[in-house]
């Protein structure tokens, strides 16, 4: 083991060490659980009660991912004519923005994933993501290049087979479309 | 100002000077397989005592960290920032397993931990956003047609411009003013309809969107904020952003930095073309966030335009309303940090201006980095000259303070009337919906000491990244389960990880202290050797007030620990008994810190070390996991 090798004193203590962490643990764990208890078991009965309002409520609005995907079709028809040609991602030579770069592709990307696993109006699309590139320093998400092509890389990996993918980008300018399929498919 | 919390508030603000480009830390040998890594960072007192467990991925890691909030949050964090605070800051070892996996096993991780953490952003903005629109009903109903806008404070709504707007705009008027038109009336009919019904939350379920309508009316209401000001004219408020030809003084270094040479002004002048472009766009945008985006390209468009003009660098206030301030009187009283403070501030300014000014282009994000960093440059030269105390803060930032704004400004008095009623009757649901969520999160990201800690969530995280666990077996070159004896343990999970995954190489990354003594070691004779060890003579490490108090490092002395741990108790003891003397007058403070110094020195009797002091300013050392990982790679293998 690498700590063993490098603080030659510690094998001979190290079970000691880990049976004392064990038991000071155990004694304080067992002083909380008495402690919270009675409010636990409350809690448990309130949020029983809550989790069924939940159920009531979530059941009415949840929509396919099917839907989802019609969401992100109409999000991208309303803001695709706004790409700036020449705020292309690739400018960055240097390893510290290209990585930046890349940090904003994977979150765009894996929100895309999510977004179309669940259900969601367009409107809920691009709200998320203006909050998700907002997190990234960047509010006009609607003129970069990269954005496009990191929705049809989401789209992608979340299994959008070839015919839903072609309608859902279908109507879309050709600058956009270029975009999406490049990140669809790469 | 800072009390209890100064050294906390001093190592953010050292955070912010970290160069936090986070390196690839080791490449793996077979073009098939990735390396993530595993990582253990040993105790200390104060935060995660017992240690600390967290994954890096391509230089990002993933963590799971208590908040002050109480919350159980999963953090992402550049590999650099997290050094810094661990390594540097808070002086402890951090150790490193690479493991190797499969190229499809290390992205299937990555987008596992990326997605949760992506999971839980949406989880928490449901809370902040309906926090924003309680907000904003409450100011409805107690103030006079007074609401906080983000953004609203960028103009000085009595001051035009000298200067009409620029010529891609001045064509556009008519636009303008049709669409402030429509703006204005679907301001004059507010119609809110608050549910107070939340969605079941989950760590790995992405939820459903809420709506907020009070929130959707304040984009509306920026977005006409926004329009008015091009329509208007109104000049940025001189407090929006920093004047630097009055902070910085003529003809000196820092000065000569914020000068613009020709090629930087044209380059300013194409991104000004690219502002235009996006606030014609936003203009015609009904897209949530439309407004707030459309009120800072207006403002930023005047300091482009103002930078041009003066050929000097002028940047928007970059600072959010919450931030935390650091009290000029600590570092006149500390001259050492104000000077480091300056210069590494001054350093990566430069760092970041030579680098945006040598692109062909400039975009968002480069102008946001570039924003900040001269903000707090600026921010810290202002403090100088005016006394008042320096904002900091760790993440990055976009500008767009709340403000004051009267509403019939943009509204008439009659929709001020309809939005307190609307208000009024939306308020109670609008509450009753955050306390739900508060319990929902309270609910999800909570935490555990056996089955709900650092290590136990990162692994289970990893399991669940596999269809199954014969598959994450398989794909890590060995099982273990989320519930594994011990495994809670981080510096029992170092092992049992070296024992189960694929890990084809290990290192320790030395702490602040060790790695000053190790520079100075072969010139060091025992009396040197014994200075290094004693707090008030070592040469790297000076004591400070929120540090318990102790007189030996044992971190480095294993078989003398035990006697200088009572060496430690001995005085801390006379620490203590001299604190209880002083007590109602230091309101106990040196009582507190003897009682925990002896606490801490109770380890030490069984040859086990916790404390290992800490600093209040980084070195500016680097992780150097280039040679590490070459000097490792010789000896890797899993022993």
């Amino acid at each position: 083991m690498y700590i063993r090798k490098h603080e030659p004193g510690l094998t001979a203590i190290y079970s000691i060490l880990k049976c004392c962490d064990h038991l000071l643990c155990v004694e304080m764990y067992m002083k909380k659980v008495l402690s919270v208890l009675v409010l636990v078991s409350v809690f448990a009965l309130f949020s029983n009660c809550v989790v069924f309002e939940f159920l009531s409520s979530v059941s009415s609005s949840v929509e396919s991912a099917s839907e989802s995907l019609e969401s992100v079709s109409k999000s991208l028809k309303s803001i695709s004519s706004s790409i700036n040609s020449s705020s292309d991602s690739s400018s960055g030579d240097d390893k510290e923005s290209e990585k930046k770069e890349q940090a904003y592709i994977d979150d765009i990307r894996e929100f895309t994933v999510l977004f179309t696993q669940s259900s969601g109006s367009s409107e809920d699309f691009l709200s998320d993501l203006d909050r998700v590139a907002r997190s990234h320093g960047i509010t006009n998400w609607q003129a970069r290049p990269a954005t496009y092509s990191a929705i049809g890389a989401g789209l992608k990996e979340a299994g959008v087979n070839p015919a839903d993918f072609g309608q859902t980008i279908k109507g879309l300018n050709l600058i956009t479309q270029k975009l999406i399929r490049s990140g669809y498919s790469s | 100002m800072l009390s209890g919390y100064k050294k906390p508030l001093l190592s953010i603000f050292f955070l912010l000077l970290c160069n936090c480009s986070s390196a690839t830390i080791c490449k793996a040998k077979s073009p098939d397989e990735k390396i993530f890594h595993f990582i253990y960072v040993d105790a200390n007192t104060g935060a995660s005592s017992g240690g600390h467990s967290a994954l890096v991925f391509d230089g990002t890691v993933f963590h799971f960290q208590n908040q002050p909030d109480g919350f159980f949050k999963f953090e992402k964090t550049g590999f650099g920032e997290f050094y810094k605070r661990y390594s540097e800051l808070e002086n402890r070892s951090i150790y490193m397993h690479d493991i190797a996996v499969s190229k499809k096993s290390f992205t299937r991780i990555y987008k596992k931990l990326l997605q949760t953490w992506l999971i839980q952003e949406k989880n928490f903005y449901l809370y902040e956003a309906s926090s924003a629109e309680i907000d904003f009903y409450h100011s409805l109903l107690h103030d006079k047609g007074v609401v906080k806008v983000a953004g609203a404070d960028f103009f000085d709504y009595d001051q035009p411009l000298d200067s009409p707007l620029p010529a891609g705009l001045s064509d556009f008027t008519v636009h303008l003013v049709e669409y402030s038109r429509q703006l204005r009336i679907i301001l004059d009919q507010p119609d809110f309809k608050t549910t107070d019904q939340i969605p079941i939350l989950d760590t790995g379920r992405y939820p459903p969107s809420i709506q907020y309508p009070g929130n959707q009316y304040i984009d509306q209401l920026q977005a006409r904020i926004a329009i008015q000001s091009l329509i208007q004219g109104w000049r940025l408020h001189y407090s929006a952003y920093y004047q630097t030809g009055k902070i910085l003084k003529k003809n000196t270094k820092e000065m000569q930095i914020f000068l613009l040479n020709e090629k930087e002004i044209l380059l300013l002048k194409n991104y000004k073309d690219e502002l235009i472009r996006n606030i014609k766009e936003l203009v015609v945008s009904k897209r949530p966030g439309h407004g707030i985006g459309l009120l800072l390209a207006v403002a930023r468009l005047q300091t482009v335009q103002m930078s041009i003009e003066q050929k000097i660098l002028i940047v928007l206030d970059p600072f959010p309303n919450r931030v935390i301030r650091l009290d000029q009187g600590e570092l006149a009283n500390n001259p050492e940090l104000s000077r480091h403070y300056t210069k590494r501030l001054f350093n990566r300014f430069e760092q970041v201006k030579d680098y945006t000014f040598s692109k062909n282009d400039l975009h968002e994000s480069q102008w946001n980095g570039f924003e900040n960093t001269a903000g707090f440059f600026l921010e810290l030269m202002q403090s100088k000259i005016t006394g008042r105390p320096t904002r900091i803060l760790p993440d990055r930032m976009i500008p767009g303070r709340k403000a004051e704004l009267y509403l019939t400004k943009f509204v008439s008095a009659k929709t001020v009337y309809k939005l307190k009623k609307q208000a009024s009757r939306n308020l109670e649901a609008a509450t009753r919906r955050r306390t739900r969520l508060v319990r929902e999160l309270n609910r999800v990201y909570s935490y555990n000491i056996f089955s709900q800690n650092c290590v136990t969530e990162l692994v289970g995280l990893v399991n669940n990244s596999f269809p199954d666990i014969k598959l994450a077996s398989k794909g890590l070159g060995g099982e273990i389960k989320k519930n594994t004896n011990l495994l809670f343990i981080p510096f029992v999970s170092f092992d049992i990880v070296a024992d189960n995954w694929r890990v084809v190489a290990s290192r320790k990354f030395i702490p602040r202290r060790l790695s000053d003594l190790e520079k100075n070691k072969q010139g060091l004779s025992f009396l040197g050797r014994t200075k290094e060890a004693f707090v008030f003579t070592s040469s790297s490490y000076t004591p400070i007030t929120d540090d318990n108090a102790f007189a030996f490092f044992t971190d480095d002395q294993f078989l003398l620990r035990p006697i200088l741990g009572i060496g430690n108790m001995i005085y801390t003891t006379g620490h203590s008994l001299a604190g209880l003397m002083i007590a109602p007058f230091d309101g106990g403070t040196q009582l507190k810190r003897g009682g925990l110094g002896f606490f801490w020195s109770l380890p030490e009797l069984a040859f086990f070390n916790v404390r290992k002091g800490s600093y209040q300013i980084t070195s500016g050392r680097d992780p150097a996991t280039k040679n590490i990982c070459e000097a490792d790679s010789r000896q890797s293998g899993k022993e």
